[in-house]
């Protein structure tokens, strides 16, 4: 199987920093592949040594089994959309897309069929004559992209390109963007450091964390099974403690957290007792009941006080202040996200209200402290 | 009484700004305008009349003068383009900290001397028995001294050395507020050096050219003494013929028309270059 | 408030020292060199006036004061033959009176030149301060053919000459060509025909020529390096050339030097006549005289100055090298020049600046 992009240990120093140390991954064609991780992860570095702005250390790219080294940025058959989008302002819409066919010297008339018909892709058949500064964040985001797109590269490279934008509009790019590259098939590698756009748009996502790839899954790999405390804390909302394995009773195992609290989890055969683990317990994964009836089939279940509502319209965000149980004398805020019922109003879980916070043990996500 | 201070003080703030431009600018000129329709027809009796205009297209060496000076000086203003804009991009773009600093104060240098004793060092350096011919001699690259002085060639340095600064801090200006993602954008959509300098660099710059370029033209089209002392025989600069009407002649009436053609002329050239350029007046000059 | 009493202070002193409100004060419009401080030291402490001296040269002299209208200024020192038109141009001067002068302080040819040339109807407008010549600066090794000013377009000093393009070197080519332009000052077509004739010669010269002087030190360079070895300057300009290298030497050309005088004139508005007369007699009591001459290197018009005690030896030999025997009286002084010459003159000096070398 040829992919559309390979990395093959890169590496890249600048002077005692190391940027990106021993990065690989494949990227098979048509996929909308994202590298989410944190300001300084080394993403961009990463996308500059792609784009042919800088040269790896060490290791290779290979492009449609094209190796790229020592291959200038103009020759590469991929095109990026910049941070901040780097439109020519001193060009019309049409002047700003035909640039590189221009550099191309195609002709003017294939130039203007070409041009045309991306201006319709991208929903902006009528604005071929404005001036940039004339259109509005989205239209621009769109130009930048049809840019590119004109050039048919292999892969197109998205340096943050929502970074710039207002909310709501972030949130409708999101989804364009997903469109646009279903619709059009080309392999999109993005670059963001807000997990929410990389999970919306992803087929993969990998997530750097100091120069290196700390996971490569599915968004949905990602958020259910993260392999690592950094993945698990970056990727979604989740409720965290830290604690040590204290005994095995099937089909659990018994955590007892650095709070005091005694947590259950499922068993599994890696673990043994007096690892250190951390917990992850999803928002949504927890259940709230108030009232005196207690609950079936909650392993983890705590007493506590609901603290602050948010109401999200789909859902509501509780912050429940809870006891550990077992005469444990730390409290800890939890984040429990409920979906927002018809009738549920505020009136049935106001804030100062008891309840009770609990989940099963599938929703108690373990990890070792230090392994990978 | 507090109130009656401080206008009083305002008017008093926006005095001399009100002088200088009455002063210095407006009655001048409305001077010049009026004694430039005046005809001398006797000793001490003047007449109104186009006389001294005609005296001016009559005269074909004066209104040759004028279309070299003209021709001369937009061939200079171009060349110190030439010159100045891969020194402004250098400075912008390249250079860092105190090399920076370092040639932009090389560029100012030689602005710490006067404009006389400036082209008095040319003199020395380039004339028949001046350092450039002995260096020449010493290194037996010639076997007979060369004049470089009193030639077209030598006016025309000595025009652009003396506008050099002028020409590179607008540049250097709008240069160093260009995009450098603009630059990465052109290369990675396929633009090549020159492409991007054509395309990007040099619309992105045009402002700065274009107040660079009228700097420069009016610099050079008013400049006296370069053109007087690195000249030769034919040499003449439209400022000269100025400043003998007006001194030698004692002829102010057609010196103020060649005055005030002068100032029409280079009016509507700067008018034409920004209509060509399509840049407007105050966007140019901020 | 603060800023009120300052910028209302600021103004006052500013109008306070507009108005001159101080001691008396003599302000002199000359050329550099002219008013040495040293002279100037000695006239305040012996007057108690104060002297005020702005450089320039002849013609921003009368431009300056054709500006104000003859104001701004308590005496000025144009050249004698400027003075005539000037006037009648402009009024920018008041009749000097010869009662406030010694008479018997200055030498009697150049006060008789002066007068001639600066006398309008009944009034005297000038009196002379200094004197010199135009003549030929020559290196006697490599140009002793030029004798004359024609000789400078030989071809044995060819690419080797400088003059300046100026009036003065139309005068002298006319004399050198054998016709007298003084004389035909009356006759405007006789003199336009001279000019035409000289007109030619400069033209057909100019490829002799290395380039036009504009200032005497361009031409000291020139000449000392060689480049030039032959030009029309003036008479200082040799004797200091001469003094470097005794093969160069100021030398008077057979059709004769031509004599400028600077002089004194009073401006029309000026405020301190008085001042300006004691001025005057100052600088003409043969002692103050012979210490400027010292100064300038340039012969004041005072009485029997160039033998005076106090003048250097050297310049008292330039003198006598140059005027051996009475050929002083042989220098023809230039005549007023009659309005509108000037004109004539320039387009002719135009015409021969654009034409090409032949």
């Amino acid at each position: 199987m040829t992919f559309a992009l390979e990395c093959r240990s890169l590496s890249k120093r600048f002077g005692s920093f190391s940027a990106v140390s021993d990065v690989s991954f494949t990227i098979s064609e048509g996929s909308f592949f994202s590298i989410l991780g944190p300001s300084g992860c080394g993403k961009t570095t990463l996308l500059r040594m792609i784009s042919g702005f800088c040269e790896p250390d060490k290791g290779d790219i290979v492009i449609h089994s094209r190796s790229m080294r020592g291959i200038l940025p103009n020759a590469r058959p991929v095109n990026m959309v910049f941070q901040q989008l780097a439109l020519f302002p001193m060009m019309t819409v049409f002047e700003n897309i035909a640039y590189g066919l221009r550099c191309r010297k195609v002709s003017k008339k294939k130039i203007s069929f070409h041009v045309e018909e991306v201006l319709n892709r991208v929903g902006l058949a009528q604005s071929g004559s404005k001036k940039i500064d004339q259109l509005s964040g989205g239209q621009k985001q769109r130009v930048a992209i049809a840019r590119c797109l004109v050039l048919e590269p292999k892969i197109l490279l998205l340096d943050e390109p929502l970074g710039a934008l207002d909310l709501k509009l972030r949130e409708h790019m999101k989804i364009e963007l997903k469109k646009l590259q279903t619709q059009l098939g080309t392999t999109f590698l993005y670059i963001t450091h807000d997990q929410s756009e990389a999970l919306v748009m992803s087929s993969h996502i990998a997530v750097m964390k100091e120069g290196r790839i700390e996971q490569i899954g599915t968004p949905q790999a990602l958020y259910q099974s993260p392999k690592s405390s950094f993945v698990a804390q970056f990727v979604g909302d989740n409720n965290h403690w830290r604690g040590k394995i204290v005994q095995f009773c099937e089909p659990y195992v018994e955590v007892q957290t650095e709070e005091g609290w005694k947590l259950k989890a499922l068993y599994s055969s890696s673990f043994q007792v007096g690892d250190r683990v951390d917990i992850f317990v999803r928002p949504e994964a927890m259940l709230v009941k108030s009232g005196e009836k207690k609950p079936n089939g909650w392993v983890n279940c705590f007493e506590g006080l609901v603290s602050s509502v948010v109401f999200n319209g789909g859902t509501r965000d509780l912050w429940v202040n809870v006891r550990g149980g077992n005469g444990s004398s730390f409290s800890k805020e939890l984040k429990v996200t409920l979906p927002a019922q018809k009738g549920d109003g505020e009136a049935c879980l106001p804030s100062g209200r008891a309840v009770e916070v609990g989940w099963d043990a599938l929703s108690s996500h373990v990890l070792k402290v230090g392994v990978k | 009484m507090n109130r009656l201070l401080l206008k009083w003080n305002v008017g008093l703030l926006a005095l001399p700004l009100l002088l200088w431009i009455v002063l210095l600018i407006i009655l001048p000129l409305s001077d010049l305008f009026i004694s430039s329709f005046q005809e001398k027809v006797g000793v001490g009796v003047f007449e109104w009349g186009l006389g001294n205009y005609q005296a001016f297209l009559q005269e074909p060496f004066y209104w040759q003068t004028f279309i070299r000076t003209v021709l001369f000086s937009i061939i200079a203003t171009m060349a110190t383009l030439g010159v100045a804009f891969p020194v402004a991009y250098y400075i912008a773009k390249v250079a860092r900290g105190r090399v920076k600093s370092m040639l932009f104060v090389l560029c100012l240098l030689p602005f710490w001397v006067s404009e006389l004793v400036r082209n008095y060092g040319w003199m020395i350096i380039l004339r028949e028995s001046g350092l450039l011919n002995h260096f020449l001699m010493k290194l037996n690259l010639i076997t007979q001294p060369i004049e470089f002085l009193y030639r077209d060639a030598t006016v025309m340095m000595g025009l652009i050395y003396t506008s050099l600064l002028f020409m590179v801090v607008p540049l250097v200006v709008v240069l160093e507020n260009l995009d450098e993602s603009l630059l990465e954008a052109s290369d990675d959509l396929g633009g090549g050096r020159l492409i991007s300098l054509r395309r990007i660099i040099i619309p992105h710059a045009m402002p700065g050219i274009v107040s660079g370029c009228i700097m420069v033209f009016m610099l050079t089209l008013g400049n006296y003494l370069t053109a007087t002392l690195l000249g030769g025989k034919e040499s003449l600069w439209f400022t000269e013929h100025i400043y003998n009407q007006f001194m030698t002649r004692w002829n102010w009436e057609l010196g103020s028309a060649m005055g005030f053609l002068l100032l029409v002329v280079s009016s509507a050239l700067v008018w034409l270059g920004l209509r060509m350029t399509g840049q407007k007046l105050n966007k140019v000059m901020t | 408030m603060k800023i009120t009493k300052y910028s209302v202070s600021g103004v006052l002193i500013w109008v306070i020292s507009l108005s001159g409100f101080c001691s008396e004060t003599l302000r002199i419009l000359t050329w550099g060199g002219y008013a040495p401080a040293s002279i100037v030291q000695k006239f305040e402490k012996e007057t108690g006036i104060k002297v005020k001296v702005t450089l320039s040269n002849n013609e921003e002299m009368i431009a300056k004061l054709r500006a104000t209208g003859g104001s701004g200024f308590d005496l000025a020192q144009p050249s004698h033959d400027r003075i005539q038109s000037a006037q009648q141009e402009y009024q920018i001067y008041q009749p000097i009176e010869l009662a406030r002068i010694q008479k018997e302080l200055f030498d009697s040819a150049v006060l008789e030149a002066t007068l001639k040339a600066a006398t309008l109807g009944a009034d005297l407008y000038a009196v002379p301060f200094i004197w010199g010549t135009n003549g030929l600066i020559v290196h006697q090794g490599k140009a002793s053919v030029v004798q004359d000013y024609t000789d400078l377009c030989r071809p044995e000093v060819s690419g080797k000459v400088s003059y300046r393009l100026r009036r003065p070197t139309l005068i002298s080519f006319a004399f050198a060509l054998g016709e007298d332009p003084f004389a035909a000052y009356s006759d405007l077509n006789h003199y336009q025909g001279i000019l035409d004739k000289v007109e030619k010669a400069l033209i057909q010269c100019k490829q002799n020529v290395k380039t036009y002087w504009s200032g005497a030190d361009v031409l000291l360079n020139l000449m000392r390096s060689g480049e030039v070895v032959a030009a029309l300057g003036w008479d200082t300009t040799g004797w200091k050339l001469h003094a470097e290298n005794k093969d160069i030497i100021y030398r008077v050309p057979r059709s004769g030097a031509l004599g400028w005088i600077d002089t004194f004139a009073l401006p029309k508005r000026a405020k301190n006549r008085l001042a300006a007369y004691r001025w005057i007699q100052f600088v003409m009591q043969p002692a103050i005289a012979a210490e400027l001459v010292n100064e300038i290197g340039n012969f004041v018009a005072a009485k029997d100055i160039p033998s005076h005690p106090l003048v250097a030896s050297s310049l008292k030999q330039n003198f006598a090298d140059s005027f051996p025997g009475d050929t002083f009286k042989n220098v023809r002084w230039y005549p007023p020049v009659p309005p509108g010459f000037e004109t004539y003159e320039g387009k002719v000096l135009d015409r021969i600046q654009v034409a090409r070398a032949s």
